[in-house]
């Protein structure tokens, strides 16, 4: 009876920290995201979404999470959620090394710290021009974390799409999984 | 006189008594007055509140040593965490730097680099120093860097922090005592002058550092002018926060005003003179008082465009213009300046921005000293931006050049294609 009681709480605190339950997602079908994009999930992922992303991981976000940013209009931040003043904004007609900034320059003022990006390059997302980077760096605590991002521009609306993880084994051990996924992306059509 | 009458009196009058640390601009000169009693050489350990030698932990039933105990904890979580400088070549110099001012106690401070991008420093009781990027940023020379270095170890050597806990426990208690005398029906009042009475003991700490922190630099040999410097260039650029309008309560502040302190320190700054000259009399090898800026420099030439992003990155406009404007006239690397300018204004991008920024890179081409790579990249997409194509390849083209392995490298290359 207490242990019942106990994981209800748990759930309950849970689904009162993120902005939706948490969901498991199976790799049977593909999974519409936002109303923007399906992808193809590869594995079995813990999903919930926050004020602007759907966030998936296995081991708990701290370790790894595949984060699909809600399409950013001319003129927003990337993210929605925590307020800070003054914070890098996406505006139409940016190239993607603008783009790059805009996310390294965001994580900073999230207390990210020594971020670094590699291997900058184009890539097609569903047919659309876009690029690909790499980065890693260290959270507050310490941790070091590395990562990727892909990202379009479509329609003047910016779409990402970024896996990280700690750098010892979490990265690495869904990283395959991450680009399958991020492979598989199709816009919806309108 | 009923006894609940007499018990709400008697709480009135030791609360006043508390509220009775209010501001006290003599404490500047507390670090004269006790120099001046200890004779013409003067030891570091005669400016201390009573006995922190050098080495010596407090004793283990202290409070003090429950105060070290907590720090010693917080500065276990500093040392790994992300925003740690680990930098030989830097951290050697701050040490240095720390340990010409603190003398004897250099074996008990623990210098941090710090990668944030405000003005700041701190020590904490056990001797753990934090040197924030901010600060580092906007020292115009090692004298500066010292006047900070100097206050805070002013604030060590008075156990500023241990006065700060005990008084806040003996106001606590004040309150509770008044809370129940009056059955709690000002207790607003009375929360807002406990608070009032802790920030003026806070603001007198303040005050005394920066007397100890001019006679600390002064014995090492920086010039104590440059204290008030610091505080002049921070003011240059608070005044220039459009945002931030009023310079907020003092009576609820733990600084005083920094007008107070730039007429302070200046005031002081001549006394500071006096006694190092009168200190020198008689010497054959006479220490002379150094700024120590093209050392400075020097030191943080290869960190300084870092900590000028990290800046930028605040987004904080019209302050960085005004640090962007104080930088360029202390006129070290003028390329460097005029391409973070250029920067400041991409960013910015106000109506008209483009146009500043092009011409403030076009202008960090032609400076003295070393612009950032960046500079013809940046140049070059604007450029390419403006479908100006022949001038746009030729700028990343040069990007490339200088820089082959950039991140960016392969996207530029797609963009040259």
């Amino acid at each position: 009876m207490f242990k019942r009681i106990t994981a209800i709480a748990l759930l309950l605190f849970v689904t009162a920290c993120v902005g939706s339950p948490v969901q498991l997602v199976e790799p049977k079908n593909r999974i519409i995201i936002n109303k923007q994009y399906s992808v193809d999930p590869a594995v079995s992922w813990t999903s919930y979404s926050t004020a602007s992303d759907v966030i998936w991981t296995v081991d708990g976000p701290n370790l790894q999470s595949l984060v699909f940013v809600d399409a950013v209009a001319d003129g927003h931040r990337l993210f929605a959620g925590r307020q800070k003043k003054n914070m890098p904004k996406y505006r139409k007609g940016m190239t993607p090394i603008e783009i790059k900034d805009v996310f390294v320059s965001t994580l900073g003022r999230y207390n990210y710290h020594q971020l670094k990006v590699r291997k900058m390059r184009p890539t097609m997302v569903d047919g659309v021009r876009g690029f690909r980077f790499e980065f890693s760096g260290t959270t507050k605590g310490g941790l070091n974390k590395q990562g990727f991002v892909v990202g379009a521009v479509r329609n003047d609306k910016l779409y990402l799409v970024y896996y990280w993880g700690a750098e010892l084994h979490y990265y690495d051990k869904h990283r395959r999984d991450a680009e399958r996924i991020v492979a598989s992306l199709r816009f919806v059509k309108a | 006189m009923s006894s609940r009458k007499f018990i709400s009196s008697l709480a009135l009058l030791t609360l006043l008594g508390a509220c009775a640390t209010s501001d006290d601009t003599g404490s500047y000169d507390a670090a004269f007055e006790d120099s001046q009693t200890v004779g013409k050489e003067q030891r570091l350990e005669d400016y201390q509140v009573a006995n922190l030698s050098p080495g010596k932990r407090p004793p283990l039933n202290s409070d003090e040593a429950g105060l070290w105990m907590k720090m010693d904890n917080a500065e276990k979580n500093l040392k790994t965490s992300g925003n740690i400088i680990h930098d030989d070549r830097l951290n050697r110099y701050l040490k240095n730097v720390v340990c010409r001012v603190s003398q004897k106690y250099c074996r008990d401070v623990r210098v941090y680099a710090v990668r944030m991008p405000y003005f700041n420093a701190s020590m904490a009781p056990n001797g753990t120093m934090q040197i924030w990027s901010g600060l580092l940023l906007r020292a115009k020379n090692e004298a500066q860097l010292a006047a900070v270095v100097g206050h805070e170890l002013g604030h060590y050597l008075r156990r500023h922090s241990l006065q700060q806990m005990r008084k806040s426990i003996d106001t606590a208690n004040t309150m509770a005592f008044f809370h129940v005398a009056t059955l709690g029906i000002t207790a607003g009042i009375s929360d807002l002058m406990a608070a009032g009475s802790l920030r003026a003991n806070s603001r007198n700490h303040e005050r005394e550092a920066d007397g100890y922190g001019l006679v600390l630099m002064a014995d090492a040999g920086y010039d104590p002018r440059e204290a008030a410097e610091v505080w002049k260039r921070l003011l240059r650029e608070r005044q220039a926060d459009k945002s931030n309008k009023g310079g907020g309560a003092m009576f609820l502040s733990t600084h005083p005003g920094k007008k107070e302190r730039v007429a302070a320190l200046e005031r002081l700054s001549k006394r500071a003179i006096d006694r190092h000259a009168k200190q020198q009399a008689g010497k054959r090898r006479k220490q002379r008082l150094v700024a120590g800026t093209r050392r400075y420099v020097r030191a943080m030439r290869t960190y300084r465009a870092t900590f000028l992003r990290d800046e930028l990155n605040l987004r904080r406009f019209d302050r960085t213009q005004e640090l962007l404007k104080i930088l360029m006239e202390d006129g070290s690397n003028m390329a460097e300046l005029h391409y973070f300018q250029g920067e400041l204004y991409r960013l910015r991008n106000k109506q008209g921005d483009t146009a500043r920024a092009m011409a403030a890179y076009r202008t960090a081409l032609r400076s003295r000293g070393t612009a950032p790579a960046e500079v013809y990249r940046d140049l070059g997409l604007i450029l390419h931006k403006q479908r100006r194509r022949g001038p746009a390849r030729k700028s990343l083209a040069m990007y490339l050049k200088k820089k082959p392995n950039a991140e960016d490298a392969e996207m530029i290359r797609y963009m040259l294609k």
